[in-house]
């Protein structure tokens, strides 16, 4: 079979999902309403730790309006608490509510519904929690200390998991070293705040349960909730309808969507759930929070022998499904992965605190990973006198040096880590940089530049982490009776345009316009099997699985062209919805053939199935399936890369940091719409310069929320955040069909990084250390002021 | 009050504390978005007598006697029409989530002082949030219609 042509991969094709959505005919989860609808609104903890008390719900149920109230242990015996499959995690066993602890202000412990979302929200109020305080643990410091009290009581300390590994000599390493970099960086708590808040609707009909959600993962979702309410995973059918974003904060499955869906079979009636800001902010799930003590030793000349990484993340309460600790994971697995050293060594522990849980916000964990390499080259560099340019240079893999294997075992096959990076240095006019910067300083003003060069995993497996699915995905392509095509994929969006890209795909792989392909995502009763969008998987893993399902449809076509017309299929392709031969003269219309498939025997070959449909399951074949005798494993789908330089400017009198130039080189292999890759960088870049200049999730030492709305946690605004100049690169992956890479989550990898490097250089004239992602004005100024020797209380939060 | 030219009344029962946004949606314009609920974020932006409000810190009863607009009422708008191509050209939408108010706080924008430089643009739509795009695409869209317009 002659490989298609590639007419529509590649294009900036606009998309096809925006006209709805301009008209303000998007439907999301309340955009949803039924007949008989009820709403729910949560009581949730006033108080970050304590016993529970039986809860006062009277006051509530005599309210006006009110249906149904229930409390965490009202409904102990109906489901069963969220499934535990990962063993080497410390249990825990929570429940759609609260049974008799609540460990974060926010956490959900009963639940009220009425006819109306006004009548449930006021009733909510009535219920007295009568919780009974216990001593709170604020930070991972303090819930490591030996004293502390222990938030899982049959735990022995608070740790949910402790792990540690060594790849090569790192011993050895470390002794041959002629300097070593020993620095402690933080990356502060953050959330993902998708604009649409977390929502869902179920509804019941005595036999089948629908939900509605708002989420990055219907079959997960379906398959958590079937367990929880021991319901056979059949009866069942998540649906999601447009989604107002997510980032990762939707991966999780939530408690409260799990109790919407019991709500509604024990009412019998259809029960909303729509979260305010308030609620979201306290009680979904949080990111970051993570603390990496990372030593890396090296030569006079500046080479990397090795590195020793010590971890301490701070993951909350940790009641978050599938887990709050995959991130840390990620970060401990990948710290070295586009160095060349293969000696490296981790510890990482993830304590819990009275903080809302951890949970997936793009980046997860790579940003950390970037942000403590790029740092630690910048102090290396410092300590040796050398340019920061050059020490990437000698560290980072080129081209020259693929394919690599990475010290923990993820292989780099294709890519242009270093190259992309020196095109960006260029773009950037890095070379003739310090000129300006003296320029500058003569006149007062602290600019300065900095980078990040990173190759990012994506596609990962999900099986390790999260103990269901390997890295898997899925396609079901049905070529209709007129030629046109019906496709539905695994992976479910939120925002980021999968109909109009995998229309792009299946376009060239049968030969079709991309108007005459159809696709359907979202609804576990269409569409096959699939683990979601997230870890920035979809394009290689729904673009491998239509690749898969059209190559197994061509073939079909073809046989059955060559049936139709009695000739020898020799070099035959699909074009412009038909068969033609190697001149491009017409053979079939792929309406005749459909016509054929489903007329069945009478014009099929002997022995073919009727039918033009095709399934494909596909999982990358560069995805290991167990690690090696040394613990080394290929975790991910695909490696791209991206290179940022940023240029800024300081105001030290007010902590301002001022972007002035934003340079991203990157490399996804085969981009499929370029449109929507550049929609990726820039969306991906403001979520990394807002988790490094303006977004903090604050709690008192109280353990209370002072972030709990956007008016104290910040996002930044137009005014805020720059225009950001793109340049492409292209190798094309050899693993995958089609030569995709995962891309989306790069933006949010390299801007801590290169913005903060840019900080430490502007600031060179202070002695101002940056070892914190933590850069809003207020810390800047903090930090100058201390450099100056005027030391200055914070005027927000604690200091970490 | 008008919703979208038509005259409403509210009903004898109106529970005073209902936010202008919650009364649109009830009457099934979902264009008009809950989300933060607190005057920050805008997608629950709409026009009240021409200019953009943030409906979900006005009170349905502060709208009485004005003229209220939402994205729906505008739909045969030459220069809404002129936006939505631009935002379409440029992928200034992603999730579509803060869309309708954006779309309403460029409108407006354009009306009052159709200035294309980045700057003014960035000011005219700094009360509504964009999570998905990093705005650079739609204040690329609205500097396209704003020139459009000028020459």
């Amino acid at each position: 079979v002659t490989l298609p042509r590639r007419r529509w991969v590649g294009r900036p094709l606009l998309r096809r999902e925006d006209r709805r959505l301009l008209e303000g005919r998007g439907r999301y989860v309340d955009d949803i309403d039924l007949p008989g609808l009820l709403h729910v609104r949560f009581a949730r903890s006033p108080l970050p730790h304590g016993l529970l008390g039986g809860s006062d719900t009277a006051a509530a149920r005599a309210a006006a309006g009110v249906i149904a109230v229930v409390t965490g242990s009202d409904i102990a015996k109906d489901v069963a608490p969220f499934p535990q499959r990962l063993t080497f995690l410390r249990p825990i066993t929570y429940h759609p509510l609260a049974v008799e602890r609540v460990r974060f202000v926010g956490e959900p412990f009963a639940a009220v519904v009425a006819a109306s979302e006004v009548a449930a929200e006021d009733a909510a109020e009535l219920v007295d929690a009568a919780i009974d305080p216990l001593p709170v643990l604020m930070s991972a410091t303090d819930a490591l200390a030996s004293s502390a009290p222990r938030l899982y009581p049959e735990w022995e300390d608070n740790v949910l998991v402790h792990r540690s590994a060594s790849y090569g000599d790192v011993e050895g390493a470390f002794a041959a070293a002629d300097v070593v970099i020993d620095e402690t960086f933080h990356m502060q708590r953050q959330a993902a705040v998708p604009l649409e808040t977390r929502g869902c609707v179920a509804s019941y009909d005595g036999n089948l349960l629908t939900i509605w959600s708002s989420t990055q993962m219907p079959h997960f979702l379906r398959s958590t909730v079937a367990e929880i309410l021991r319901v056979p995973e059949a009866r069942v059918r998540v649906i999601v309808p447009d989604v107002g974003g997510g980032f990762g904060l939707k991966y999780q499955v939530y408690r409260e969507e799990a109790l919407v869906a019991y709500l509604t079979m024990r009412l019998g009636r259809p029960v909303k759930w729509r979260e305010d800001i308030r609620e979201h902010l306290a009680a979904s799930t949080h990111a970051r929070d993570k603390t990496v003590r990372c030593e890396m030793a090296a030569t006079a000349d500046g080479r990397i022998l090795g590195l020793r990484a010590s971890i301490v993340v701070d993951v909350g309460s940790a009641m978050a499904f599938p887990y709050s600790h995959g991130s840390t994971l990620v970060l401990a697995g990948g710290l070295p992965l586009a160095l060349k050293t293969e000696n490296y060594a981790y510890d990482y522990r993830c304590v819990v605190t009275n903080k809302a849980p951890v949970g997936a916000y793009r980046g997860f964990g790579n940003n950390m990973r970037v942000f403590v390499i790029e740092r630690s080259l910048d102090l290396l560099a410092e300590r040796l006198g050398m340019d920061r340019a050059e020490i990437r240079r000698r560290n980072v893999v080129s081209r020259a040096d693929l394919p690599y294997r990475s010290a923990t075992g993820t292989r780099i096959t294709t890519g242009t880590v270093l190259e992309a990076l020196e095109k960006g240095l260029d773009l950037a006019a890095y070379a003739g940089f310090a000129d300006r910067q003296r320029t500058a300083r003569a006149e007062g003003r602290y600019i300065g530049i900095g980078s990040a060069s990173f190759a990012e995993t994506a596609a990962p497996r999900f099986f390790e982490m999260a103990g269901a699915g390997g890295a898997i995905d899925s396609a079901k392509v049905r070529i209709e009776q007129d030629g046109s095509a019906s496709v539905a994929i695994g992976v479910s969006p939120q925002g980021q345009g999968h109909e109009t890209m995998i229309a792009q795909v299946v376009a060239d792989e049968l030969g079709l316009d991309p108007d005459a392909v159809a696709v359907r995502h979202g609804d576990t009763a269409v569409a096959p099997y699939g683990i979601g969008a997230w870890g920035s998987r979809s394009a290689v893993v729904a673009g491998g699985a239509a690749i898969m399902a059209c190559g197994r449809l061509r073939e079909k076509v073809l046989t059955i062209a060559a049936h139709l017309t009695q000739r020898a299929p020799e070099r035959w392709r699909l074009e412009d919805g038909r068969v033609v031969d190697r001149d491009g003269q017409a053979i079939a219309s792929l309406r005749e053939i459909a016509d054929a498939a489903y007329a069945g025997r009478a014009r099929l070959p002997a022995e073919m199935e009727p039918g033009l449909e095709a399934t494909a399951y596909f999982e990358p074949a560069s995805v290991d399936a167990k690690p090696d005798a040394e613990g080394r494993a290929m975790r991910h789908g695909t490696v791209s890369n991206q290179a940022h330089v940023v240029t800024v400017e300081v105001v030290p009198a007010t902590g301002e940091v001022r972007i002035l130039d934003y340079v991203v080189v990157h490399d996804c292999g085969t981009m499929i719409n370029p449109l929507m890759v550049d929609g990726q960088i820039r969306g991906g870049v403001f979520q990394g310069i807002a988790g490094t200049l303006h977004e903090e999730i604050v709690y008192d030492e109280d353990g209370q929320l002072l972030t709990g709305s956007l008016i104290e946690y910040h996002v930044p605004t137009a005014k805020e955040i720059p225009s950001v100049r793109i340049e492409h690169l292209s190798s094309p992956d050899t693993t995958v069909p089609g030569g995709f890479k995962g891309m989306a989550e790069g933006g949010t990898i390299g801007a801590p990084a290169a913005i903060a490097s840019a900080v430490a250089d502007a600031l060179r004239p202070f002695d101002v250390n940056i070892t914190t992602t933590a850069l809003s004005p207020i810390k800047l100024w903090q930090l100058i002021e201390r450099s100056r020797g005027r030391a200055r209380e914070p005027a927000l939060g604690r200091e970490k | 009050m008008t919703i979208n030219g038509a005259e409403v009344a509210l009903p004898d029962d109106h529970e005073p504390r209902t936010s202008l946004g919650h009364l649109l949606r009830g009457f099934g314009l979902t264009s008009v978005k809950m989300a933060c609920e607190q005057g920050i974020c805008g997608a629950c932006t709409v026009l009240v007598d021409g200019l953009p409000a943030k409906s979900c810190i006005v009170l349905a009863v502060q709208a009485a006697g004005h003229e209220v607009t939402t994205l729906e009422g505008h739909a045969d708008d030459p220069q809404l029409e002129r936006l939505r191509v631009a935002f379409h050209e440029t992928h200034a939408l992603q999730c579509g989530f803060c869309t309708p108010g954006m779309l309403l706080s460029a409108l407006c924008y354009l009306r009052s002082s159709p200035d294309p430089r980045e700057g003014a643009i960035r000011d005219a739509i700094s009360g509504d949030l964009c999570r998905c795009t990093g705005y650079q695409p739609i204040v690329e869209a609205i500097e396209r219609v704003a020139r459009a317009g000028i020459s």
